[in-house]
């Protein structure tokens, strides 16, 4: 059942029903005066995006009046005739009007220079560093976001089911399930396509309540049939919300990305409980974002692939307010070099922007874009450590102390209602 | 089978025969109009065929097909051998249909490919409308041989055992003055005139007597269906698909869309982006002398294929280099591909950015220095560009690797090679000394280069040494790679093998004289499964190890598969597919030889 | 249990019955096994019986089969050959997947199973995974030592183990100086061998991770630089002395808390993983170990007990993925390919990478709606002719049992003695397959697929 929130109240008509009464409370007249609703941490969802290659953040939030990066990209720099310009002399490429529409509309948020301390310019590594919020580990087994879904199955306690009500993360991508999600206890869903969480009924659909021995003790058993029960519930879900007819039904880019998110999207719709979703971009590998030659056309297409997707996924989830409730954050492995190469591309760097995007966000913009007379291996320095967004979406969304999930303590942002 | 049930598939079996085993095998040297489209000699029976068929099947002379399998030295080989009639015996099905036959012959006094053969004179059709209705219409030499094998049928109908009791055996009714007859359900069938029509639904057969006596031009009158006969070359069996109906299925646009990776953008050429806008495709196919011709056109909307202008040759006259010839030859495919145009058009032709093709780019810039690898390096490259597979020989002297995989060689030509070509050995070793780099990275051995000549031309060899390998033993992988780059003249050839790579050579030398395009030729492939088999028998454990892990047989098993593969590669020949232009879209025209005396090994075996 | 031997993620479950005091219930069972009896047992060591081995162990004492389920027989021996060649093909081209598939062939096919999945347990124990070894030529090598000493001498098997090159590149620590010791080391053997939290490490990591030193794992080999080596002296396990990394396994093997923890571990696989008893309800096992050294004796002594066979452990465990598509392939003589492997790890668990050095998840974790959806689509997949999953479970069946199909079905798929309520469906099913004579195959499909999926074949 979920937790009572502001918006359950505000939807259930009570809070009229106390106004009409003459009387408001303070607290409820407080809740009231903030026109953005505040997810609740019992019911929110997180999409994680992975961008595999290292995106170029300089080209993503461009300072297209800054000297240093003209002179330093004399064929990638992008002119201002380029970009939509979003604060004085930054703007983001033509490309991705999609992500600008949605940092005008308060839907998408871009946090600067984000990084942390001694980056590694190795894909593997550093990719492992974001993906568990280790860096000082050398052999780290978990997942941040996996040891957050560890927190969300039933933990070893007298009389709780070892079986959780709901799946807690699901994977949607043909690649290895990312360390991201590999949790200690919780087992990630992963969906390659529709049809893997699709209910195959050629033999037709198991029957509820059948196939239980009467066995005094069979506890488990019980506990399996009442499983599947809610597995079979949640396949009509996921069907239901997968019909294509369906009225209003928003029309997605034909990329293999796009098709993810719409997929995602779906799930998501369906209301199966999960609350840690991951897919990615970019594929395995170095990954398609890792433009070190003729970087102008190609990380251009795969902007602007970024973007559509993305704008129709919350476009998508927009109807029926469930954006409200979704928080999405991409990551990248590093960002890359300030100078170009002379093959026109980049080499790795360290700090990139990243995005936020979906309900409850309170800026658009966090932090100052960074300083490019300062650099770090080349690339530039991070003003925002990772984990601290991690914090923050813990804290604020999942509702896990973040502390827990990160082994140290790092300060929440305020960038989320 | 019961042998009235028999008998009375007979006419179905039959008349499917002639179409379904003709489409492998037919004849067509001794046809009595040689040159004519089969539309041309089934334009009458395709009057009577509605016009909303979707698709539809045409054999002119079905006659001549029958005699020339009858002259067929190999067809006779299996008709006389002694297994054939032991494996008829032994099958149970065969035997009954054996007996019906012979009861056939018997009451018509003669046998039953003369029969077949009288039954089809004048052509057949057989048709698919929307929901699932077919008809079959054939056209006898005279209507005297149809009613009689009509009555032979339905008698055995009404004799058969298994109808005993039933109280309509043969239904029977009238309608618009022609008799109609049905043997279940789902079939119906009447004679008019010398034409014997067969439905799978009493209602249709009504439609065709309706079409039939009211007169109209039915299928033949359509448009799609008249451009579609009118395109296709001299053919023994004609196919048309109103493709209308098929292509904005989800699966057709779904393995649409999934053809558009860079590699088959480059292969493909357009050729699944003319089905994508084709109203019809038409395909033609004819036997000569133990090959099967066919031939490919669709019609439509051209405008899908301006993106493809990289593939059509730019001016009349221009066409692909003829294919090279080397020895253990596997396949060979010349195409016309401006290389430099088609990567300039990589946002239109397959707009998403993979992570290989961003590898790809990576390395491109790596090895050429940071060159512009559309404008300063694909535009050195003149559109001919070929590839060559050929089988490998290894000697105990030298390793047998474990598993032995085909060499494959790449030949471009260049604009100008004396500039070029150094441009490219110095980014081939690049290459070769990443591949090092990496493969040190994780402790493995790395590749040896060597400068060598031959002819009077100096390569680059790459090659693995075997100080540390028992040569008795399989060697591992890596041994089937001798990677070479060579240029000679204006032939650049990128080699896994240097065997290949000098056979190559050679093989240029030798047709240099000959070396003229075909003209209007956008893709020229050959290939010889002959030396396929001959790969498989090399590649024996290997090939029965991963059948018993993908498919969790025991060895005998996995044996069994593996000798199936083996004989159904040695069934076919050498086989040619030419890919050219017809009106302003992609047309395919194709040649497959077939070994029928290995056909015997296919029968069914109680 | 003390804080220092790590606790196991002890769950309350509704259960009848509290654990009983005494210890003697540890006594070696003296009925001759029951058909039910007889499947419980092949539910634990082998994931599902045969019919043949229901029919073949019936009325013999647990230790007697016990003694048939762990000898090398000739048959063994057979079985070794025939399937050597898949499995040294696969580690020369380094074909993981392969290799895999080789493994469980090895689970359901065998003629030992036990060994087979003594074997997986140690992989579990030690936390051993393919893809983190990365190296297959030496992943293979000590999966050999471990099912050589899968039921073997318990002081020799952490040697076997801890010393191998394999482990080391398992923690990513191929390099060990002495200046920089590769404390993951020392932290896998403390959790996976003594059972230890992170909380609880203290000092002892880096301690162990000193012995260590001085070995450098260089083109799959294990070398020792005796520059690199610490001879100092180190406290390990309440003990101090100049340990070598030779010395770790025997410090294990002799310590009480390493055969308590092993018990835990042995108890939970073939016992209960949702409620665990006490130590010294565990001692007997532990004392096989401790005192005997010999990890069959205390396999031995938990599956001949009358404990084992008490109504509080049957049905009391849950299959995870690679247990239930073993059982349904092990009952029906299925087959396994590449794809039903593949299909495994994409349901979260590879057979042959546990997620952790904790293991695999628990078992509950694997039947959230989402992975019992796919769990369902498996079993489908399995049954159906697809042969990229074996496609003749149906058809084997049917020519196997023939009339009697419905009934082998329940004898080997749900609980002897007990009813089982599969309900009206199979009814139904049942009804058609004595009717039917064309669709047969197509109607066994059906039968397979609903007990399949049905709760009681979700329990061992």
């Amino acid at each position: 059942m979920r937790t009572l929130s502001r918006r359950t109240l505000l939807q259930s008509g009570l809070a009229s029903a106390v106004v009409l009464g003459g009387h408001i409370p303070g607290f409820l007249r407080r809740a009231l005066a903030d026109e953005r609703l505040s997810p609740s941490i019992h019911d929110s969802i997180v999409v994680a995006i992975q961008l595999a290659g290292g995106n170029d953040g300089l080209n993503t939030v461009v300072p297209y009046e800054n000297d240093i990066y003209q002179r330093s990209r004399p064929t990638l720099a992008l002119k201002k005739k380029d970009v939509i310009p979003l604060q004085q002399g930054v703007g983001i490429p033509a490309r991705m009007k999609g992500v600008f529409d949605g940092l005008e509309q308060g839907s998408f948020a871009v946090i600067h220079a984000v990084g942390y301390s001694n980056p590694s310019g190795d894909h593997d590594r550093a990719m492992e560093i974001w993906q568990t919020a280790q860096p000082d580990n050398p052999h780290p087994e978990t997942g941040w976001l996996g040891r957050a879904a560890d927190h969300l199955v039933p933990s070893p306690k007298a009389g709780a089911s070892p079986i959780p009500a709901a799946s807690p993360s699901v994977f949607i991508s043909e690649i290895a399930t990312p360390l991201t999600v590999i949790g200690r206890a919780s087992v990630c869903v992963k969906a390659a396509d529709p049809a893997s969480l699709t209910l195959d009924a050629s033999f037709g659909f198991p029957a509820i309540g059948e196939g239980t021995s009467k066995f005094p003790s069979a506890a488990c058993e019980s506990l399996v049939s009442d499983a599947i029960a809610a597995s079979l519930r949640t396949a009509e879900r996921v069907a239901e919300a997968s019909r294509e007819d369906k009225p209003g039904n928003v029309s997605y880019p034909s990329t293999l990305f796009a098709r993810r998110l719409e997929w995602l999207a779906r799930l998501i719709r369906a209301e199966l409980g999960t609350r840690i979703f991951c897919t990615e971009m970019g594929g395995s590998g170095p990954g398609s974002f890792d433009t070190h030659s003729l970087q102008a056309n190609n990380h251009g297409e795969l902007l602007g692939e970024f973007s559509d997707a993305l704008a129709a996924f919350l476009a998508d989830l927009a109807r029926d307010r469930i954006l409200e409730r979704v928080i999405v954050y991409t990551y990248s492995e590093f960002g890359r070099t300030v100078r170009e190469n002379g093959r026109r591309g980049t080499d790795h760097g360290s700090a990139a922007p990243i995005f936020l995007a979906g309900g409850g966000l309170r800026q658009s913009v966090v932090g100052e874009h960074p300083d490019l007379r300062e650099m770090e291996n080349g690339g530039v320095k991070h003003t925002v450590d990772f984990r601290q967004i991690y914090a923050t979406i813990l804290e604020r969304r999942l509702g896990i102390p973040s502390q827990q999930v990160l082994s140290a303590s790092f300060e929440p942002l305020p960038i989320l209602v | 089978m019961r042998v009235g049930a028999a008998a009375g598939s007979l006419l179905r079996v039959a008349i499917c025969a002639a179409a379904v085993v003709g489409g492998c095998l037919i004849g067509g040297t001794e046809r009595l109009s040689a040159a004519e489209s089969p539309a041309e000699s089934a334009a009458e029976l395709c009057k009577w065929i509605p016009a909303e068929a979707v698709a539809a099947v045409m054999v002119s002379h079905p006659a001549d097909l029958l005699r020339k399998l009858d002259e067929t030295p190999a067809i006779r080989e299996l008709e006389s051998g002694l297994r054939l009639a032991e494996l008829l015996e032994r099958n149970q099905e065969l035997r009954q249909l054996r007996a019906a036959v012979s009861l056939l012959e018997g009451q018509l006094q003669s046998d039953w490919k003369t029969i077949l053969g009288d039954m089809t004179a004048g052509g057949l059709v057989l048709a698919v409308l929307p929901d699932n209705q077919v008809v079959v219409i054939v056209e006898a030499r005279d209507a005297e041989v149809l009613r009689k094998v009509n009555d032979f049928v339905l008698n055995l109908a009404r004799l058969d055992p298994g109808n005993a009791g039933k109280r309509e055996a043969v239904r029977e009714a009238e309608y618009r003055g022609v008799r109609g007859w049905a043997l279940s359900p789902e079939e119906s069938h009447a004679v008019i005139d010398r034409r014997l029509v067969l439905c799978n639904s009493a209602e249709l057969l009504r439609r065709i007597i309706d079409q039939a006596q009211d007169g109209g031009e039915g299928l033949a009158g359509s448009a799609q269906f008249k451009a579609a006969v009118a395109s296709l070359p001299a053919s023994d069996i004609g196919v048309f698909v109103d493709f209308r109906l098929f292509r904005d299925l989800p699966q057709v646009q779904e393995g649409l869309r999934q053809a558009r990776s860079p590699l088959s953008v480059l292969f493909l050429a357009g050729l699944t982006e003319a089905l994508g806008g084709a109203d019809w495709l038409a395909l033609g196919l004819a036997y000569e002398d133990e090959s099967v011709r066919c031939a490919l056109r669709s019609g439509g909307d051209t405008a899908l294929c301006k993106d493809f202008g990289f593939a059509m040759p730019a001016s009349p006259g221009e066409g692909v280099l003829p294919n090279l010839d080397v020895p253990g030859r596997i396949m060979a495919l010349t195409m016309y591909r401006d290389l430099r145009d088609f990567y300039a058009r990589k946002n239109e032709l397959f707009p998403e950015r993979t992570s290989g093709l961003i590898f790809f780019e990576n390395m491109m810039g790596i090895f050429f220095s940071g060159r512009n690898f559309t404008d300063e390096v694909l535009t050195e490259l003149d559109p001919h560009v070929r590839i060559v597979v050929a089988r490998q020989q290894f000697t105990p002297e030298t390793g047998v690797p474990e598993v032995q995989i085909p060499a494959l060689a790449v030949v471009f030509r260049m604009r100008n090679p004396q500039r070029f070509g150094p441009i490219v050995e110095e980014g081939w070793q690049k290459a070769l000394g990443l591949i090092n780099f990496v493969r040190g990275q994780d402790a493995q051995p790395g590749l040896i280069l060597d400068r060598m000549e031959y002819q009077g031309v100096k390569y680059t060899v790459s090659y693995f040494s075997t100080v540390d390998e028992d040569l008795s033993q399989p060697l591992p992988m890596r041994f089937n790679f001798r990677p070479v780059v060579i240029a000679q003249g204006e032939d650049l050839i990128l080699a896994s093998s240097e065997g290949l790579g000098k056979s190559i050579m050679d093989a240029i030398r030798a047709s240099a004289d000959s070396d003229r395009p075909l003209p209007d030729v956008s893709a020229l492939l050959e290939t010889d499964l002959a030396a396929v088999a001959q790969v498989i028998e090399d590649n024996r454990e290997a090939l029965i190890r991963q059948n018993m892990l993908a498919k969790g047989r025991e060895r005998e098993e996995a044996v069994k598969e593996w000798e199936h593969l083996k004989r159904a590669v040695e069934l076919f020949g050498k086989s040619v597919v030419k890919v050219g232009v017809h009106d302003g879209r992609p047309a395919l025209d194709a040649k497959v030889s077939v070994k029928l005396s290995t056909l015997e090994q296919f029968l069914p075996a109680e | 249990m003390t804080s220092h031997c790590g606790e196991l993620h002890d769950r309350e479950m509704p259960h009848a019955g509290a654990f009983p005091a005494s210890s003697d219930l540890w006594q070696a069972s003296s009925h001759p096994m029951s058909r039910r009896d007889v499947a419980h047992l092949l539910r634990r060591v082998a994931a599902n019986p045969t019919a043949e081995e229901l029919d073949g162990f019936s009325g013999q004492l647990p230790d007697a089969v016990f003694l048939l389920l762990t000898e090398e027989s000739p048959r063994y021996h057979e079985f070794e050959a025939e399937l050597r060649p898949l499995e040294e093909a696969a580690v020369r081209s380094n074909a993981a997947n392969a290799y895999r598939t080789w493994f469980m062939w090895r689970l359901v096919l065998s003629p030992c199973p036990l060994r087979e999945w003594m074997t997986v347990f140690w992989l579990e124990y030690f936390g051993l995974g393919i893809e983190r070894v990365a190296d297959l030529a030496l992943f293979d090598d000590v999966v050999r030592s471990m099912r050589r000493l899968a039921l073997g001498d318990y002081h020799e098997l952490p040697a076997a183990v801890l010393l191998h090159p394999a482990f080391l590149l398992n923690v990513r620590a191929p390099l060990n100086y002495r200046s920089d010791p590769s404390e993951q080391v020392g932290a896998a053997i403390l959790r996976t061998c003594l059972g230890y939290r992170e909380q609880d490490f203290s000092a002892q990591a880096g301690e162990l991770a000193r012995a260590f030193s001085g070995r450098f794992i260089n083109r799959g080999r294990l070398r020792v630089s005796e520059f690199e080596r610490d001879t100092g002296e180190k406290t390990i396990l309440g003990r101090s002395k100049a340990f070598e990394a030779e010395d770790i396994p025997r410090l294990i093997a002799e310590d009480a808390r390493a055969a308590s923890w092993t018990a835990r571990r042995l108890y939970r696989w073939f016992c209960c993983d949702t409620r665990m008893p006490s130590e010294e309800f565990l001692s007997p096992p532990a004392e096989q170990l401790r005192q005997n050294g010999s990890v069959a004796a205390a396999v031995r002594l938990i599956l001949s007990s009358q404990w084992f066979f008490s109504e509080a452990v049957r049905r009391q465990k849950l299959r995870r993925p690679v247990e239930f598509a073993a059982a349904l392939l092990r009952a029906l003589k299925g087959r396994i390919t590449l794809r039903t492997v593949t299909e495994l790890t994409a349901m979260g668990q590879d057979i042959l990478q546990p997620t952790t050095l904790d293991g695999w998840s628990e078992a509950g974790n694997y039947f959230s709606p989402l992975a019992l959806i796919q769990r369902m689509n498996l079993a489908a997949k399995l049954v159906g002719t697809d042969e990229n999953f074996g496609g003749g479970l149906a058809r084997g069946a049917v020519e196997t049992w023939g009339d009697d199909l419905p009934n082998a079905l329940t004898d080997l798929m749900t609980d002897q003695a007990i009813p089982v309520e599969i309900g009206s469906r199979w009814e139904d099913l049942r009804a058609r397959y004595a009717a039917s004579s064309g669709d047969r195959e197509r109607v066994a499909a059906a039968m397979i697929y609903l007990l399949a999926v049905s709760p009681v074949f979700q329990t061992a």
